[in-house]
């Protein structure tokens, strides 16, 4: 054990460092700015959380997913690190005011990147020494990003109030051009990259075409009678996940279902279950899988085509985490191509209907200085999930202010300017669904394929591999355990059980 | 149709016309505003108030927009009201729901008291079982900060061994639990998170509950509902379910401004001077006079309007059946305000219990 060791065992009780962690914490240790791009599981929080012990100064991770931070600290907090704290929407406006007058020289601080533009929260951290500055998840800034969030371009701004402290750029998958994005979009100076291949080299890879969802759907069945458990399989919409799930439990296969429109307590104990292995497979949405530490998942199935190559592999990745043999399998008909097109056709505004609403509509009211903002959504029924956006296009342009629209700002050129910008994430969306497109129906080594997207040569070293190459099925040691049946128990024996083991047992 | 569509059908039933979908939705939801407080007095919703409120808008839109779509419902101007496919698709819901035995979503799902109940509970019972077994570190079940922290000071006061306290918890719990039917025993403890298990979701527990979660939910909290009334009327004083009753984050009706408002009144200040004194809206004070005229009946509407205009609002409500504003205000001519029939209103169903 070196002194780093000792320390890291005094300080948060792990006797070793992870592939990659140590040297991406010496480099924050040397007060280095820091690009890190780690696969999924590698261990990231490690990378601040260790360093937040040791530097001068609170941490600040801005994080952009509400329930990945509120999981993280959660856990953070439950496995005895009281340091972590978190400000973002969910926390009512006192809980906000408590955390932040409570902020030490120790603290771990999560914060979503909306809460970074509040005023009065950038004063109070402005009057703090910041030690280090974690951008998480920090593919997010680059429209090259699969997930670009307009939020995180104004984080530059932000590490430049609180007087530059050096910072740390963590994501799981980054091409190299959105490692430069990265670079330049958060004013790093010189900053040491450590790049760790996306190569998960435990899990092999499977495509299943089938002709039609019966056809696919069978072709699932078939395939999970043979695979071990814990399993994840991914849907795509919630309603999927729900009807599969039972579908699933009336084979004999025990299934939860789990999504984001589920309440709170009900997500914690399908999360726990799993944890627990109490159930062995889960079918989710792609909310589920983030916050859920686990390291034995065994097999990560997909039944529908993910958006992007990037976020297929972080959903593939939450397999084998233990490094043992995992099976990731992704079963796709001709018909699921129309629907993730038509999410993302959904989730922008149209030429027409932007001329619509921000210059047709608008008219009728042209005498007018302002009018309430939330007239168009109402007017024109614009859905939630297209009027968010485009209200925040519209506040961030100063057009809706203080939940007014001010009608003299907008004009026609405004309004092409704002069409363009739709229309190019809209393409570069399209983009990056036929990249991924292309990769599942090619003939080329799937493996291949997602590491030279990613930048980097594959050698063909691997036995098990994936479909194209040879899936090598007799290599594949099934090792499946039955799925065990929860035997009946009256509540008086359970209550017993839960409460008074020691009678129980005697 | 399940037992969601029951719920919402119920209400748009009871609205008769004369509330838009955002009223339904708040209802259910059980907003914190004046309007809904009066809402649920003049229809006499008090049981279902507050009976969804995990319910997400997108959820309920997509719902309305296939009432509409089927044509069950129709717009009244901004208002909607059950078409008579849709009276006959909740006269068939009728006979397939009940509100089960207990169930007061105003008394204790509105003020907070029950989800308190449970989470304080359910996390007491996960930190002694795992302390027991000897795990000091779990994720707890409840990610409130708050609940922790009273967890945490629970387990500090009170000054037995675990052991003992497990026992007494153990009786206490067992001695609610057989008042109930095995059914509805299960559905408790099913839902509590120890080393042995995890609870199960109210998906994974309602096949004994007509194979609908919604109503499994509903079930559920009628059963914290009943154990909260049966704790304060019948548990001994050294109870330990009597911890749980704590009220300290209990959500007090009245909201905090118009708590303000009632003080000053209290103290003797006209609404005028209120107005000025707080530098708020003339509407707002009024609100708030709403409110506490809603929560207190013995509220001295008679201040603010005379007997005679009193008997006019309620017997022109009633002649008219609606308890539109607007149209009341119509039929009664331009003396009377907004407010003052707003505040007439708020008698209507002690003198109608029928309305």
């Amino acid at each position: 054990m070196d002194k780093l060791e000792r320390l890291l065992h005094d300080k948060i009780g792990f006797k070793s460092f992870r592939t990659g962690q140590r040297d991406i914490i010496q480099s924050v240790l040397e007060r280095k700015d820091v690009v890190a791009i780690i696969p999924t599981g590698g261990g990231k929080t490690l990378c601040y959380q260790f360093p937040s012990k040791l530097i001068d100064g609170i941490t600040i991770i801005v994080s952009p997913l509400l329930s990945l931070m509120e999981d993280q600290v959660h856990q953070l907090r439950a496995y005895g690190d009281k340091s972590a704290v978190q400000i973002n929407s969910l926390l009512s406006f006192e809980e906000r005011t408590r955390v932040l007058k409570e902020l030490t020289n120790q603290s771990m601080l999560f914060i979503s990147p909306e809460m970074l533009g509040n005023e009065y929260i950038k004063k109070r951290l402005k009057s703090l020494p910041v030690g280090l500055f974690v951008v998480d998840e920090a593919h997010c800034i680059s429209q090259w990003g699969h997930e670009f969030r307009t939020d995180y371009l104004r984080l530059k701004e932000v590490r430049a109030l609180l007087g530059s402290p050096p910072c740390l750029a963590l994501t799981a998958t980054a091409t190299p051009q959105v490692e430069k994005d990265i670079i330049m979009e958060l004013g790093m100076k010189n900053p040491t990259i450590h790049r760790f291949s996306v190569n998960r080299k435990n899990i092999r890879m499977n495509i299943n075409q089938a002709e039609n969802t019966k056809e696919k759907e069978e072709n699932f069945f078939e395939f999970l009678s043979t695979v071990e458990h814990p399993g994840i399989i991914y849907t795509a919409t919630r309603n999927d996940a729900l009807r599969l799930s039972e579908k699933m439990n009336v084979m004999g296969f025990n299934a939860a279902f789990y999504h984001g429109g589920m309440t709170k307590e009900d997500r914690i104990l399908v999360q726990y279950q799993f944890l627990n292995n109490e159930i062995p497979f889960i079918c989710a949405t792609n909310a589920f899988g983030m916050g859920v530490n686990k390291q034995n998942i065994r097999t990560v199935i997909h039944m529908h085509l993910p958006s992007s190559i990037e976020q297929y592999v972080q959903e593939i990745g939450r397999a084998g985490r233990d490094g043992m043999e995992s099976i990731a399998t992704l079963f796709f008909s001709k018909e699921d191509q129309t629907l993730p097109r038509r999410f993302i056709e959904m989730e922008y505004p149209t030429d027409k209907e932007l001329q619509l609403w921000l210059i047709d509509g608008l008219s009728f009211y042209r005498k007018e200085d302002s009018i309430q903002a939330n007239w168009l959504k109402d007017f024109f029924q614009i859905d939630d999930v297209r009027w968010r956006m485009l209200r925040y296009y519209l506040e961030k342009s100063g057009i809706i202010h203080a939940d007014l629209l001010l009608m003299n700002k907008i004009n026609s050129q405004y309004v092409n300017r704002l069409s363009a910008f739709f229309m190019n994430r809209k393409n570069k969306k399209e983009l990056c669904l036929d990249r991924f497109v292309k990769l599942v129906k090619g003939n080329q080594c799937i493996r291949q394929g997602i590491l030279s997207y990613f930048g980097e040569s594959y050698t063909f070293e691997q036995e098990a591999c994936c479909s194209v190459c040879g899936y090598l099925e007799e290599k594949w040691e099934k090792k499946k355990k039955p799925i065990q049946r929860m035997e009946y128990i009256s509540w008086q024996e359970q209550l017993q059980k839960m409460l008074l083991p020691q009678w129980t047992e005697r | 149709m399940n037992c969601l569509d029951w719920i919402i059908l119920t209400v748009i039933e009871r609205f008769n016309g004369q509330r838009t979908s955002s009223g339904v939705y708040h209802l259910i939801k059980g907003k914190r505003s004046a309007q809904t407080l009066q809402d649920t007095h003049l229809f006499n919703l008090q049981t279902i108030v507050c009976s969804q409120n995990d319910l997400e808008k997108e959820t309920f839109t997509k719902i309305l927009d296939y009432y509409f779509k089927t044509d069950m419902v129709e717009s009244a101007g901004k208002n909607i009201r059950l078409t008579r496919s849709g009276m006959e698709v909740l006269n068939q819901l009728n006979n397939c729901y009940y509100i089960p035995q207990g169930y007061n979503g105003a008394m204790f799902e509105w003020t907070d008291r029950a989800p308190l109940f449970w989470g304080k509970l359910s996390l007491s019972i996960q930190s002694i079982t795992y302390l027991m077994s000897g795990n000091r570190t779990f994720i707890p079940v409840s990610y409130e900060v708050e609940t922790q922290q009273w967890v945490k000071n629970f387990l500090k006061s009170v000054n037995v061994p675990l052991e003992i306290l497990c026992e007494k918890l153990h009786d206490e719990i067992y001695h609610f639990l057989q008042q109930l039917s095995d059914s509805e025993a299960e559905l408790i403890v099913n839902r509590f998170t120890t080393p042995k298990g995890t609870g199960k979701t109210f998906h994974q527990l309602k096949d004994r509950f007509k194979n609908d979660h919604v109503y499994t939910r509903l079930v559920f909290q009628s059963l914290l509902h009943r154990w909260l009334q049966n704790i304060e009327e019948t548990a001994e004083e050294d109870s330990v379910m009597r911890h749980f009753l704590d009220k300290s984050r209990g959500v007090d009706l009245i909201t905090g401004s118009a708590q303000h408002t009632k003080l000053l009144l209290d103290e003797g200040f006209s609404m005028e001077e209120i107005i000025t004194k707080r530098g708020l809206k003339r509407s707002t004070i009024e609100d708030h006079l709403v409110e506490l005229a809603l929560n207190d009946k013995n509220f001295p509407v008679i201040s603010y309007l005379s007997e005679e205009e009193l008997t006019n609002v309620l017997s022109i409500a009633n002649q008219l059946k609606t308890k539109r504003l607007r149209i009341i205000k119509e039929a009664l001519g331009s003396e009377i305000s907004y407010f003052q029939i707003r505040l007439a209103l708020t008698k209507y169903q002690e003198l109608n219990p029928n309305g």
